[in-house]
């Protein structure tokens, strides 16, 4: 404790505390008590003031004693004389003079303030710091409108009252952030909010409400911190404001991997531990991941890591071969199928023109093609209900009365078919397709759908069905004849109502049109159709038997006349027309045979209770299309509901979408560990099944209805391939002190409904 | 001990406001909200409280509390203040017109808080002075000691001590007695010259004979008179510009503050 001050001697009185001013002389320590008047006028020359005797003033001799300080001092000889003096030229008071200060420095800042403000560069002077790089190109713009207020609504005028700051932003962000309108979290719609709130709900049995509220782009995104500021940088703090299950860090709570990161289903059906043990061992090869997964002249949102870097590359070595021998004769898309013309225990069959070629009992195949353009004539239905499953006609019912219903029903229906395609072309085929696909769907058809089905159409020659016509059904056809006399007649075409030389003279034919002023047209026909002979060979040369091998080895369509089919001859791997029938063919199972629910009851190891369960290897679509497509590729027909057509190829991310979990290969890939893929991901080792026994006749347990259940049940295997990966693998690295962990170095904020559908 | 309970309890009271700011910043910035504001309203409405002594001062009729009171009041809530500052503000600033209102905030914010610790300070060592002096009249002093000091060395002359003494006033004392202190001086007084000069002094003694050594103690006790001089007019004129300084930045401080608020919700679209 300090000793209390002391009272001291102090040489003279303080003179009035409040006064503005102070006498001249108190800076040489002679200064009056009474001192100046308010306006600064020394004591002594006051009017108002009592004067000395004789009027004289204190710069002369006078004798006054008791007014006059200065002449009390002037007593004391040791001081200056008054003389010496001179007149009395009064001081500010020291606070008189702060505040003078302080007004002229307030008027100072105030006259600074307002010049600023005019000069044109005063938006360099009053902006709070330097837009980041991105940003930084609006202040250089020239006009005032396009400057600050791109950003900030009422800096200037020209912008609506009431417009948000968000709705600025968006004018420029909302190309790459279409959701960000919505202004919630992540971009993610209430209802999506909810749901996914609600699921950690119930995980952690968590009853407060979660507050999901309006979000803006300022809360995160700070401009004006300078041009090397990251705009996208934000704190764990920032993301934990919001989300309910707060943590400290990845090692310390943060929520378990859920099959990361093999959650999305598999478009391709590869198996990996079966290649490595079998198909690599047994050929001494080393089963490297870099072969199918790196591609180090591209770089993706992975690095250089990719699903798969294509068939040429990852798979064409073993299997380009085997594909292109599995389609070396074509494939039968419509095939005549082998007819009894007539029975002699039935009136009724009555197929007397029904080709020579195709008379050996009732026997051959419907193909899946083919049945499902024939289902969009009314009157297969009944008949195509009868059909096995396989499609043979020789499991048909033994009952010769059925049987022959449905061979005369396929025989007019399928020459329908063909007249039809020959008189109307392509547009007969795809209204075909149309009509089957918008039965079995039960709805209007996608645009994809539809445009699906006019990849179908594409390339089918209406000259070829002209040529079956004639040369398998002949002229006029005892077919047609029958037809026209009893049979009711679902379609009306033109090839069963007049002769089909006048096919081309019809006005009617859709192939012309109303092109009367066309000369090729208009002129007869030099001989009738009918004797054409488009297989006539020049004089004096004989051409060989057509085999699609040889003569349309780059691919296309040809008439098969040996076996009457009209085949295609496939491109090889990736053959568009083979890919859209598979598709097709995926499309209308899906919705034939799958009710939603039935998916999920099929596992492993589980027997499938179904009224008619049939072999997976007699339903998968690679019968209905060669080649194998769907040995390999997993067309995921169920998803097909929505917009989203089928993928063929491996799932990759989508340039547009962002992910809610984002990951990039090239940096860890740098760390002598990880370059070994295994650390993270590993082959489930204890499963029941390998993929190929799927496949095999011999699996007892296996059992589904369609194809699109194989698909789920090949994609189901898949997904158990892998061990998910574990937190801990991550968190070795990633953990305070070492690598980042921070929530959004693996995290993307903006995702919208598409980057966060792993939610569904 | 009264006056060091009101001090305990007022430094409470700040360190209170503080804590009670600093966390509903956190909370905000916890739960998205814009911190900013809630601090920039914390120092406006406090600043504004400020100038609450400037007024008091203006009103000097009315009975409204001892001045020193409104001191201690503007003491603390500078303090807070100043610590609100530095939460409101980003770092490093940027913008001409922020550096510039942020700088002039520092100022007064530092050169008050300055004040205040001299304000404490000062009284104790001008109390080390025997007599005070007000500042005004310290020149006249100091010539007057001077005007002594330059006299007792032309006597020491006379007396027949030779040129000792006259010579060592002429080279070392007249310098000190007749120029005024350096900056650094009046910005740290210090008795370092003070007790350098007297030992010089004390030294000349087995020169001088007895007259010769009663004109040196003459002239040791006028040094110790001018330093004391020195010294107060040093401390008293540190802390009046100090206040200068302090006060003359006020309403230009005010009108940047205002310009600042106006901008942001200008800009903000509230306005």
């Amino acid at each position: 404790m300090s000793a209390p001050l002391r009272m001291k001697q102090t040489t003279d009185a303080r003179p009035n505390p409040h006064a503005k001013w102070v006498c001249g002389y108190g800076s040489i320590g002679l200064g009056c008590t009474e001192g100046p008047d308010e306006k600064g006028a020394c004591c002594q020359v006051r009017t108002d003031r009592v004067r000395p005797v004789d009027n004289a003033t204190c710069h002369e001799e006078c004798s006054c004693r008791h007014a006059c300080e200065l002449a009390k001092l002037r007593r004391v000889p040791e001081l200056p004389s008054h003389v010496e003096l001179g007149p009395c030229i009064p001081q500010r008071a020291d606070w008189y003079w702060r505040q003078t200060l302080m007004l002229n420095v307030g008027i100072l800042t105030a006259g600074l303030l307002l010049l600023c403000m005019s000069l044109p560069q005063r938006e360099a002077i009053f902006v709070p710091g330097a837009l980041t790089k991105k940003h930084a190109q609006l202040l250089g713009n020239h006009l005032v409108s396009e400057r600050c207020s791109l950003c900030h609504p009422s800096s200037h005028s020209g912008i609506a009252a009431g417009t948000l700051q968000d709705e600025l932003c968006l004018t420029c962000h909302t190309q790459h952030l279409p959701d960000a309108t919505l202004r919630s979290p992540h971009d993610l719609p209430r209802a999506q909010l909810v749901k996914l709130t609600s699921k950690w709900k119930q995980t952690e049995a968590q009853e407060e409400p979660h507050e999901i509220r309006q979000t803006n782009c300022a809360l995160c995104h700070i401009e004006h911190h300078g041009a090397a500021f990251d705009l996208t940088a934000s704190s764990d703090a920032s993301c934990q404001s919001c989300h309910q299950r707060k943590f400290p860090s990845l090692a310390n709570g943060h929520p378990q991997f859920e099959n990361y990161p093999y959650r999305r289903p598999r478009q391709v059906a590869f198996d990996h531990s079966a290649h490595e043990q079998k198909h690599f061992g047994t050929k001494n090869q080393k089963f490297d991941c870099g072969g199918c997964h790196v591609d180090q002249g591209k770089s993706g949102d992975l690095g250089s890591v990719f699903r798969t870097v294509g068939f040429d590359r990852a798979c064409g070595g073993c299997h380009q071969e085997a594909i292109q021998a599995a389609t070396v004769n074509g494939w039968a898309l419509l095939q005549l199928p082998s007819l009894e013309p007539a029975d002699p225990q039935s009136e009724s069959f009555g197929l007397s023109d029904w080709p020579t070629t195709a008379r050996f009992g009732v026997d051959g195949e419907i193909s899946v093609p083919m049945r499902l353009l024939l289902a969009a004539d009314v009157e297969l239905h009944v008949a195509l209900a009868q059909l096995p499953a396989s499609g043979k006609l020789s499991e048909v019912s033994d009952d010769l009365q059925v049987r022959a219903a449905i061979a005369r029903s396929l025989a007019l229906g399928i020459h329908r078919l063909v007249t039809e395609v020959a008189a109307e072309g392509q547009a007969a085929w795809q209204r075909r397709l149309n009509t089957t696909a918008t039965n079995a769907l039960d709805r209007d058809l996608l645009p994809h759908e539809k445009k699906l089905i006019e990849a179908l159409s594409q390339g089918i020659p209406p000259d070829l069905f002209r040529q079956m016509e004639l040369k398998w059904f002949g002229n006029s056809s005892a077919i047609a004849q029958h037809e026209s006399r009893g049979v009711a007649r679902p379609m009306q075409l033109a090839s069963q109502l007049m002769p089909a030389e006048q096919l081309l003279t019809d006005d009617q034919d859709s192939l012309l049109g109303d092109a009367t002023d066309d000369d090729l047209l208009s002129q007869p026909l030099a001989e009738p159709l009918s004797s054409i002979e488009l297989e006539i060979p020049p004089a004096g040369k004989t051409l060989t038997k057509l085999r699609g091998a040889v003569h349309v080895a780059a691919g296309g369509w040809y008439l098969d006349h040996e076996l009457l089919a009209l085949r295609y001859m496939p491109r090889g791997h990736a053959d568009p027309t083979l890919a859209a029938w598979a598709e097709f063919i995926a499309l209308i199972d899906a919705h034939t045979h799958i009710d939603e629910g039935e998916l999920g009851q099929v596992e492993f190891g589980h027997v499938a209770e179904r009224s008619t369960p049939h072999r997976l290897s007699n339903l998968t679509h690679g019968v209905a299309v060669p080649g194998g497509c769907t040995q390999c590729h997993l067309l995921h027909s169920e998803l097909n509901t929505t917009e989203e057509p089928v993928r063929w190829t491996s799932w990759q991310r989508p340039q547009s979408v962002r992910q809610f979990t984002k990951f990039d290969h090239t940096p860890h890939l740098t760390l002598p560990v990880l370059t070994n893929c295994r650390y993270c991901h590993l082959f489930q080792k204890d499963r029941p099944h390998s993929l190929r026994q799927l496949f095999d006749t011999n699996s007892q347990e296996l059992l589904v209805t369609s194809p699109s259940m194989l698909t789920h049940t090949v994609g189901k295997y898949l997904e158990s391939e892998f061990i998910g990966m574990r937190l801990d693998q991550c968190a070795a690295c990633h953990r305070p002190g070492a690598a980042d962990d921070g929530c959004t170095q693996c995290h993307n904020y903006h995702v919208g409904s598409q980057g966060m559908n792993w939610s569904k | 001990m009264k006056e060091r309970m009101r001090r305990t309890l007022s430094m409470t009271i700040t360190l209170l406001a503080v804590g009670l700011t600093a966390s509903a910043v956190q909370s905000t910035r916890d739960h998205l909200g814009d911190a900013s504001t809630l601090t920039g309203w914390t120092l406006l409405v406090s600043t504004a409280a400020l100038y609450l002594l400037t007024a008091r001062k203006q009103f000097i009729a009315q009975r409204l509390g001892r001045v020193a009171i409104w001191l201690q009041f503007h003491v603390y809530l500078g303090t807070f203040a100043s610590i609100v500052f530095l939460m409101h503000i980003g770092w490093p600033v940027r913008g001409l017109f922020e550096i510039a209102l942020a700088t002039c905030f520092a100022i007064v914010a530092v050169s008050g808080i300055v004040l205040g610790v001299m304000s404490r300070r000062t009284p104790r060592k001008l109390a080390s002075i025997p007599v005070d002096h007000r500042l005004e009249q310290i020149p006249v002093l100091r010539a007057a000691v001077a005007r002594e000091a330059h006299a007792a060395a032309l006597a020491s002359a006379e007396l027949g001590e030779g040129a000792t003494l006259a010579e060592y006033y002429q080279q070392r004392l007249l310098p000190f007695f007749q120029s005024p202190r350096g900056w650094l001086y009046h910005l740290l007084p210090s008795g370092i010259e003070r007790r350098r000069l007297l030992r010089e002094i004390d030294d000349l003694q087995r020169y001088l004979a007895e007259p010769g050594n009663a004109s040196r103690s003459s002239l040791a006790a006028m040094v110790m008179t001018k330093d004391d001089l020195d010294y107060q007019y040093a401390l008293q004129t540190r802390l009046r510009w100090l206040v200068a300084l302090h006060v003359s930045l006020t309403w230009g401080l005010a009108l940047m503050i205002g310009v600042h608020v106006v901008l942001v919700y200008r800009f903000q679209g509230a306005l």
